[in-house]
């Protein structure tokens, strides 16, 4: 069926191409927020409950983060994700931005982040949403 | 020093509970389990690891292939062996090494019962050591450590206090300091050594003490050692010695 210009494609078009701001910011806060839960990427879960999980299976090692974007502004956050340590001398949350310099870190993972800057930006996103009322969670 | 809401006395021992750091006395693992596998451990016919400790004493009694004699026609029953197994891991003078009660099931196998020695892990290990930490139920980990051992000591504890891996953690980030805390599903208990062998549920059946060394290590994507290395009995005999007084209770139950 051959495609004709009628002003209704034409328009929707126009709606499609101006689409990708808006959802850009979305994409990327949902992203985050998959990045954020998963075990082969930021697996926060371990140590914080994550909104929107069974807090039985998440950890109580750091503080909840509902309602951490209401709490901390962006470039406190993005200093979080790219070295917790330097910002909050003395803590156990791992630096995600810097590689490791502890010893026996596996070849493979020498000189590696735990994560990249793109992954960091989108957990950043995620985490700035998370604004204070947050929706009830289950079991949290 | 304290947060300010611990002025009510209810959360200040909470507080307290859960971040004192270094315990005044160690707690088995068994005091951070739920209700549920309390039982399953303290059930004489439902704890699965006694699977391990009935095929132990199978092993113990029966000749290997090639003619060599039964552990128990050198050591009698296994239950005389029971003092040894609280004081391991031990200084051995001749070989100037430590020793561990896995080290040692295999050395009789080579040397004594003329067989090769059962790879670690193997279930003929699990269940002889099992069998063998089973006889010693109830004693309490020795505090003893021979003086040439002290600086193997001193190691173990550097091994248990330095961060390592991709993650940058401890032993003691997180069985120290957030002992009681939950890291996932899992209440996170003071990382001590008297249940060994354990019947993980994770793994659906029992692993030694340098298996949990070493699933500890990955979890925080640290590189391994080998089953038995140097380092490892080294932390072996540290955490035999931070846990002094526990009882034994093989075979313990984990999530
Ligand atoms: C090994 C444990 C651990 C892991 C894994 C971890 N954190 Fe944390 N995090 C902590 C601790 C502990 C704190 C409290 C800060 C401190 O230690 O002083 C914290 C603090 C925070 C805070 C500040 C919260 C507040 O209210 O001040 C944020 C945001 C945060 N973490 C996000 C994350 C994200 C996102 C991830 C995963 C990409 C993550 N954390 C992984 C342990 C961890
Ligand atoms: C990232 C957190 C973490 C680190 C770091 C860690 N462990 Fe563990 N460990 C766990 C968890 C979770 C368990 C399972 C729950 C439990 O039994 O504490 C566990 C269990 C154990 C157990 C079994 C305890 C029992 O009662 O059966 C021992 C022993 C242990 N760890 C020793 C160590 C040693 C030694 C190190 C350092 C080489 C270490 N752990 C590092 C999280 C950790």
């Amino acid at each position: 069926m051959a495609l004709k210009a009628t002003p209704a494609a034409l328009a929707l078009a126009l709606a499609i191409s101006l689409e990708p701001l808006a959802v850009t910011e979305d994409a990327r806060i949902a992203d985050g927020a998959r990045l954020a839960a998963d075990p082969q990427a930021g697996d926060c879960g371990i140590c914080h409950h994550l909104p929107g999980h069974d807090a039985r299976d998440q950890g109580t090692v750091g503080p909840p983060l509902a309602g951490v974007g209401s709490r901390l502004d962006r470039a406190t956050l993005e200093a979080l994700m790219t070295d917790a340590r330097a910002l909050r001398p003395g803590s156990i949350m791992p630096r995600y931005g810097v590689s490791a310099t502890a010893p026996r870190v596996p070849g493979v993972l020498q000189g590696e982040a735990l994560l990249s800057p793109s992954e960091r930006a989108a957990i950043v996103a995620w985490l700035e949403s998370l604004k204070a009322p947050t929706q009830a969670t289950p079991h949290g | 020093m304290f947060p300010r809401r611990c002025a009510r006395a209810g959360l200040c021992l909470l507080f307290l509970s859960l971040s004192a750091g270094p315990a005044l006395s160690a707690q088995s693992g068994l005091a951070y389990l739920g209700d549920e596998l309390r039982a399953l451990q303290a059930d004489p016919f439902a704890n699965p690891g006694l699977l391990w400790v009935d095929r132990g004493e199978a092993l113990w009694h029966q000749a290997p292939p090639g003619g060599g004699s039964a552990c128990a026609s050198c050591h009698g029953p296994a239950e005389t062996l029971a003092p040894l197994v609280p004081a391991l891991p031990r200084w051995n003078s001749e070989s100037r090494r430590l020793e561990h009660l896995e080290g040692l099931i295999r050395q009789c196998q080579t040397d004594q019962q003329g067989t090769a020695p059962a790879p670690y892990e193997s279930e003929a290990l699990l269940a002889l050591t099992a069998r063998l930490s089973f006889a010693a139920r109830g004693r309490a980990l020795s505090n003893q450590v021979a003086p040439e051992a002290t600086e193997a000591l001193a190691r173990g504890k550097a091994f248990f206090y330095q961060q390592r891996g991709q993650l940058e953690l401890s032993c003691a980030d997180c069985h120290e300091r957030y002992a009681g805390a939950r890291l996932r599903g899992d209440r996170v208990s003071e990382g001590m050594i008297n249940g060994f062998p354990i019947y993980r549920l994770t793994w659906q059946t029992l692993g030694s003490r340098h298996r949990m060394f070493r699933w500890c290590n990955e979890a925080v994507r640290a590189e391994p050692y080998a089953y038995g290395a140097e380092p490892y009995l080294e932390l072996e005999l540290y955490l035999r010695q931070r846990g002094a007084g526990l009882p034994v209770e093989t075979p313990a139950v984990r999530r």
